[in-house]
């Protein structure tokens, strides 16, 4: 079979979160599954399996009503670190058929691979989908898709079943689009769509069908992005996500980490791990990511950028406490796991402080510690160091402490 | 035992206030002697075990505030240890005891 004239394959993955927790625990595959809120959110349905979806669950439906509707059903909370894992992890196996790679949005389950030039590495289109389904687990029930551009692709995908490969080829696709509905076109606002509705323009082929000068003139750049997608113009490349390097460490604990102490001496632990790594050496850091699984079950994730890059394990210690002392910095429940990265390397870069400006920062910050130290211990043990007799013959004459009166 | 003066006056400089601490006080040293009574060895404060002198790289002598109560006269000795550390040590003569002291 000759190679049919596609650039992009889609991988789709429906409703992702819950695939997750499937290739969590198998024996979930066919059950009723319902996402819930996280701590914090409206107690309402967020997502649901078929199999919810066929005992009366839909997205939107208070929590308390499930079981009612459904006694066997499963209620999960949002696990968006374990979900970003196995995105990862997709990502990295998918880069094995493909070197370009590119995530949808989060949450959207779907991965562009840029197929162009792999007629030569497979012999058929079956070909490509055996090796992209030898990558993700069938678990997760992938459902594959090519074409010409990404939103035919990813539509094709989204009109497959599970394990059937289906392909629209560069001709096929205005046709293949045609009966579709406008509410496919993502890159369109709802309430542009509402329009269209308004319109009578139902169809990607109701759309298609106008001129393209009306579309841009009454939806702007969206609109006229759409236009060219309804009639098959796939201009938008798969734009590979950046190898960026990073540097990470990891943690288990038997016993659950609850207090913010112990917290902070495994973080130390993680940050000598990370900065004692050979590829860390003169290098500098700009952003420090924390993954940790709970011991309720959920799972938190930080990302936080530093005002300046960092080189050092004690600045990063100081950067990232004073992170997690924010109010909500801390998780609400203790850490089973904990995983740190560091991300934005760079060369270590020197630095030019104010003559001025730091000295008095620096009191600021000496006057502020000694406030803490008083709180804590009664007294200040901050001392500074003054000449008493700095020509005597006798050492312990020259100098002496006396207690620094911040 | 009783102390000398000059070693009462450093435990009492150790012992000082938390408002003035002399810098660089002396820290009391062991000696370890010979059948000859010949210095050989020193057991600083807090370890386990006393090293073993191995060469006098300098000495000098401080001859001071004779005209005090307390006189001050030090002879200080640089001494190489076995385990390659620099020490400064000092034979308090009037109170005749050991000391170590950065110079």
């Amino acid at each position: 079979m000759q190679w049919p004239d596609v650039k992009v394959a889609c991988v789709w993955i429906a409703q992702l979160p819950l695939r997750v927790e499937v290739l969590r625990h198998p024996a979930w595959d066919g059950r009723p599954l319902v996402l819930g809120g996280a701590p914090g959110e409206r107690k309402v349905v967020q997502l649901c399996s078929p199999e919810a979806e066929a005992a009366g669950i839909k997205p939107g439906l208070p929590l308390r009503e499930v079981v009612p509707l459904c006694p066997e059903a499963i209620v999960l909370q949002p696990d968006p670190v374990r979900t970003a894992t196995v995105l990862e992890s997709l990502l990295t196996a998918l880069h094995r058929v493909s070197p370009a790679v590119e995530p949808a949005e989060a949450d959207s389950g779907a991965l562009y691979l840029d197929i162009r030039g792999l007629h030569t590495v497979y012999d058929t289109p079956q070909g490509l989908e055996r090796a992209i389904r030898a990558a993700v687990p069938a678990l997760l029930r992938p459902r594959i898709g090519l074409a010409a551009g990404k939103f035919a692709a990813h539509t094709a995908a989204r009109m497959s079943r599970p394990g059937e490969l289906r392909v629209v080829t560069a001709h096929d696709t205005q046709q293949f689009l045609a009966p579709l509905s406008v509410r496919l076109l993502s890159m369109l606002e709802p309430d542009t769509i509402e329009r269209l509705e308004l319109l009578g323009l139902h169809t990607i082929g109701d759309l298609a069908a106008l001129p393209f000068s009306a579309v841009q003139a009454q939806f702007g750049p969206p609109g006229a992005r759409a236009w060219r997608v309804a009639h098959g113009h796939a201009a938008e490349p798969v734009i590979a996500r950046p190898i960026t390097t990073a540097v990470h460490a990891g943690l288990r604990f038997d016993d659950p980490l609850g207090s913010v102490e112990a917290v902070m001496a495994a973080i130390d632990q993680l940050l000598a791990q990370t900065f004692g790594q050979p590829s860390l050496q003169g290098r500098s850091v700009r952003q420090v990511r924390l993954r940790a699984l709970l011991s309720d079950g959920t799972s938190w994730e930080r990302q936080y950028t530093f005002k300046e890059a960092l080189s050092t394990r004690d600045a990063a210690r100081r950067a990232v406490k004073s992170k997690l002392d924010l109010p909500n910095g801390f998780p609400p429940a203790p850490f089973d796991e904990l995983a740190l990265e560091l991300l934005g390397l760079g060369g270590e870069a020197a630095r030019q402080p104010g003559l001025f400006v730091a000295r008095a920062r620096q009191l600021a910050e000496i006057a502020e510690a000694a406030r803490q130290l008083r709180a804590r211990y009664g007294r200040v043990p901050l001392y500074h160091a003054i000449e008493v007799e700095p020509w005597s013959r006798i050492p312990e004459r020259r100098w002496a402490l006396v207690t620094c009166d911040v | 035992m009783n102390e000398h003066p000059r070693v009462q006056t450093m435990r009492a400089l150790q012992a000082l206030s938390h408002d003035l601490r002399p810098l660089n006080a002396p820290r009391t040293l062991r000696m370890e002697t010979d059948a000859q009574g010949r210095v050989v060895g020193v057991w600083r404060h807090g370890r386990l075990t006393p090293r073993r002198i191995v060469a006098v790289q300098d000495h000098w002598r401080i001859d001071d505030e004779w005209w005090r109560e307390h006189a001050v006269v030090r002879e200080y000795y640089e001494l190489l240890l076995d385990d390659g550390t620099l020490l400064v040590a000092y034979h308090d003569l009037v109170a005749d005891a050991w000391f170590e002291q950065r110079r």
